[in-house]
C-alpha cells in the first residue's frame, strides 16, 4: 500500500502539467459553484432583508378585527394602551426597535388629475428604528415641527408631476368616515428598492394626522424591529419565540411574524430556490463531465504504463488503486484550489458586493434586484463542494483504470 | 310710539305679503327641504353621463330604495356593465358581476368613492337620510341664482360622522329644494359642488331630477344623473334587498 502511494505521489510530481490542468478543471468548477451558492443565498437573504426593512418588519401587531378587515384598511380598530405595549416590547431581548403605525387610503390631487394612494401615518422619531426609509429619502424625511409635511413615492410624484418641495393636495377620509382635504408641502421622495412603494405610498406624521384624520392618536398596528442574524433560521427563531411571548402577553391581539406575512413572497422565494439548485446542480455536473474528461484523459494517456506495471507483477486491483490514489490527490488539490478560489472571490462579493444598478430594468419585477448584491457563506455548500471534488475525481480515475486494468498486457503495451 | 306701532304692522303686514316664510329659521327651511326629498320607497331608471376631459361614459340604472335600514338596489342596464347590480344595505355594499356569477363585497368607506367611476359616491346617489338631523344650520344671505331667488344656507356638522364636514345650499325660496350645493372639506376645503338642472312636482312634493355633480379635486370632471319613471312610496318586498335576490 505504501509502495502504490509512493508511486501514485511520484506520478502526480512528475507530471506536473497535467495534474495542473485536471485540478483546475475541479477548482474552477467548484469555485463557480461556490459562488454561484453565494449569489443565491445572498439574493434571496436580500429580498426577505428588504422585505422586513420596507413592508412587513419583523413582526406586525394588530387588533383581531382590525386582522379581519386589513384589506380595508379601516381607521376603527385600534390598539388600546399602545404605550404600554410598547414599552413591554422594548424590555424584551433581541429587540432593538418597535414604532407604531396607521395606515389609510387616499387620494392625491394637483387640481388637474387625482391618484390613489396608500397613506400611512408614522411616528417620525421611532420609524427608523423598524422602517429603513430614512435610507432611500431623495430630500429630507418629516419633522416634528411643521404640519402637513408629506412625504412621496418617487413614481407616485413623477405621475403627479411634483417633486421635493413642491406643493399637493391629498385627499382622505376621517376616521369619523368625513371627507378631507388639505395642502401638503412635500419635503422628500422614497426612491426605495420596491416598486411598489414607490408608485403607492405617502407617509405623514401623527402630528399631522391627528387633526387631517381627526385621528386621536389612533395606532392600528405597531411593527417591531429583531435583530438581523446572520443565520437566517436563528433570525426566525429569534423572531417566532417574541412572538410567542408577545401572544401570551396579549392574547387578544393579533401577532404575525414576517415569515406569515409573506408567504407568498417567501413560497416564490422557494421556488426561485429549487430552480437556482436546478442551475447550480447542471454546474456541477458540467464541472463533473470536464473532470471526470480530464482524468480519463490523463489514465488514457497512459494505458500503455499500465501495461509495463502489470508486465512487471503489479495485480489489477493494485492497478485500479494506484490510479484510485492519483485521482484522489488531484482531486484533493483541485478541491483545495476551487475552495480558495471560490471563497477568496467571494470574499469580495461579501465585503464590497456587486452592484446591481447597472441591470436597473429588473426592478420592475416587483422584487427588489437593484442596489448592492451581497454574497452569503454558505460552510454546508464549501464542504459539499470539497467533498464533491474528491468524489468526482475518484469516479472519474476509478472506470478507465478499472478497464485499462483488465485490458490483456500485450494489448496494453502496444495501445496508442 | 305712534311710530313705532306702525313700523310694527308694516313689518307684519310686509311679511305676509312677501311671503309666509320670511320668518323661517334655518332649520324650518333644512325641515322642508327634507318633506321634499326625504321619501319612504322610491324606484327609478336613471342615466349617469361621465365626463372626465374629452371621454364621455353612460351609464344606465334601475333603482328601488328604501330608507329604512338604507336599502337599495341598483342594476345596470347599459351595454358595458349590463346585469351589474349593487345592493347596498347600511354602510355595506355588495357588487354582483353577471360575466364571473359572482358577489363581491365592497368596504364601509369605499361608499364614499365615485360610483362606477363618476363624480357622484355611492352615498350622493342612495342615500336618502335627513340632512337636518346632521347639520346645524344658519342662513347666510339671500342670492338669485338663475333667476330663482334662493337662501343660502350654511350648513356646519352637528357630528363627526358625516359625509362632508360642512356645505353651503342654495335654496330655492318657493320650491324648498336646492338649486346648488357645495360640500366642503374638514380643511374648508371645496371638494364637490352640484348644480340641480331641472326640478319637477310629484304631488305636493318637488324633486330635484336632473343634477350635475362636479368634483374640484379633478380638472374637467363632472357627471350628470338624471332620473326618470320616479315612483315614490311604492311597495317594496323586503326580500328584495337580500344577496339571494342579487344573484336571482
Amino acid at each position: 500500500m505504501a509502495t502504490l502511494n509512493k508511486i501514485a505521489w511520484r506520478n502526480v510530481r512528475r507530471n506536473k502539467r497535467r495534474t495542473f490542468l485536471s485540478a483546475l478543471v475541479i477548482a474552477v468548477g467548484l469555485a463557480i459553484y461556490i459562488l454561484m451558492n453565494s449569489v443565491m443565498t445572498g439574493m434571496n437573504r436580500a429580498n426577505i432583508d428588504n422585505l422586513i426593512d420596507l413592508s412587513t418588519a419583523s413582526i406586525k401587531i394588530s387588533t383581531e378585527k382590525y386582522h379581519e378587515e386589513k384589506e380595508a384598511l379601516p381607521l376603527k380598530y385600534g390598539i388600546t394602551n399602545a404605550d404600554m405595549l410598547i414599552s413591554f416590547i422594548k424590555d424584551q431581548s433581541d429587540v432593538i426597535g418597535v414604532t407604531p403605525r396607521t395606515q389609510f387610503l387616499g387620494q392625491l390631487s394637483n387640481w388637474e388629475d387625482i391618484m390613489p394612494v396608500m397613506g400611512q401615518v408614522i411616528n417620525v422619531d421611532t420609524d427608523m428604528t423598524v422602517f429603513g426609509f430614512d435610507k432611500y429619502i431623495i430630500g429630507e424625511f418629516l419633522s416634528n415641527e411643521q404640519d402637513n409635511e408629506i412625504v412621496l413615492g418617487k413614481d407616485l410624484a413623477e405621475e403627479m408631476g411634483v417633486e421635493a418641495g413642491d406643493y399637493i393636495t391629498l385627499y382622505a377620509l376621517t376616521k369619523f368616515d368625513s371627507r378631507n382635504a388639505d395642502e401638503f408641502y412635500i419635503t422628500g421622495l422614497l426612491g426605495t428598492t420596491d416598486p411598489n412603494i414607490n408608485l403607492n405610498t405617502a407617509l405623514i406624521s401623527y402630528q399631522t394626522a391627528n387633526d387631517f384624520l381627526d385621528l386621536e392618536n389612533l395606532v392600528t398596528e405597531v411593527d417591531v424591529a429583531v435583530e438581523r442574524r446572520v443565520n437566517f433560521d436563528r433570525f426566525t427563531n429569534d423572531v417566532n419565540d417574541l412572538a410567542t411571548t408577545l401572544q401570551q402577553s396579549y392574547p387578544e391581539l393579533h401577532i404575525e411574524t414576517f415569515e406569515e406575512m409573506a408567504q407568498a413572497f417567501l413560497g416564490i422565494t422557494e421556488q426561485k430556490q429549487v430552480f437556482g439548485s436546478i442551475i447550480m446542480l447542471i454546474i456541477l455536473a458540467i464541472a463533473a463531465v470536464g473532470i471526470f474528461n480530464s482524468v480519463l484523459m490523463s489514465v488514457y494517456e497512459r494505458i500503455r504504463e499500465i501495461g509495463v506495471l502489470r508486465a512487471q507483477g503489479f495485480e489489477r486491483k493494485e492497478i485500479v488503486k494506484l490510479f484510485l490514489w492519483e485521482g484522489l490527490i488531484i482531486g484533493f488539490f483541485g478541491s483545495i484550489m476551487g475552495v480558495t478560489l471560490g471563497c477568496g472571490v467571494n470574499l469580495y462579493l461579501v465585503i464590497v458586493g456587486f452592484p446591481l444598478d447597472k441591470f436597473a430594468g429588473f426592478q420592475s419585477s416587483g422584487i427588489p434586484y437593484w442596489g448592492v448584491l451581497y454574497g452569503e457563506w454558505n460552510i454546508g455548500a464549501i464542504v459539499f463542494a470539497f467533498c464533491f471534488g474528491l468524489v468526482v475525481a475518484l469516479a472519474a480515475s476509478y472506470l478507465p483504470s478499472r478497464m485499462a486494468s483488465r485490458m490483456e498486457v500485450t494489448k496494453a503495451l502496444r495501445f496508442v | 310710539m305712534k311710530k313705532i306701532t306702525a313700523m310694527l304692522i308694516f313689518i307684519l303686514i310686509s311679511g305676509y305679503l312677501f311671503g309666509q316664510n320670511l320668518f323661517l329659521t334655518g332649520l324650518e327651511i333644512l325641515q322642508r327641504i327634507d318633506e321634499n326629498e326625504f321619501y319612504r320607497t322610491i324606484e327609478y331608471t336613471g342615466t349617469m353621463t361621465i365626463h372626465i376631459n374629452d371621454e364621455v361614459r353612460t351609464k344606465k340604472m334601475t333603482t328601488q330604495a328604501k330608507t329604512d335600514g338604507h336599502k337599495a338596489l341598483v342594476e345596470f342596464n347599459n351595454p358595458e356593465d349590463f346585469g351589474t347590480k349593487y345592493l347596498m344595505m347600511d354602510d355595506e355594499l355588495w357588487i354582483y358581476f353577471p360575466g364571473e356569477e359572482e358577489v363581491v363585497k365592497i368596504s364601509g368607506h369605499m361608499l364614499k368613492e365615485g360610483m362606477m367611476g363618476s363624480d357622484f359616491s355611492y352615498e350622493d346617489a342612495l342615500e336618502a337620510s335627513k340632512i337636518a338631523e346632521k347639520y346645524n344650520v344658519q342662513i347666510a344671505r339671500q342670492d338669485t341664482l338663475n333667476g330663482h331667488v334662493c337662501w343660502v344656507l350654511k350648513l356646519d356638522a352637528k357630528i363627526k360622522d358625516v359625509p362632508y364636514y360642512s356645505r353651503e345650499m342654495w335654496v330655492d325660496q318657493e320650491l324648498y329644494v336646492p338649486w346648488k350645493e357645495e360640500m366642503f372639506a374638514k380643511s374648508g376645503r371645496l371638494l364637490k359642488e352640484m348644480n340641480v338642472l331641472e326640478i319637477k312636482q310629484f304631488g305636493n312634493r318637488y324633486f330635484p331630477v336632473k343634477s350635475e355633480m362636479v368634483n374640484k379635486l379633478r380638472k374637467n370632471s363632472k357627471t350628470v344623473f338624471e332620473l326618470e319613471d320616479i315612483a315614490f312610496d311604492v311597495d317594496l318586498p323586503d326580500d328584495m334587498f337580500s344577496l339571494r335576490y342579487l344573484k336571482h
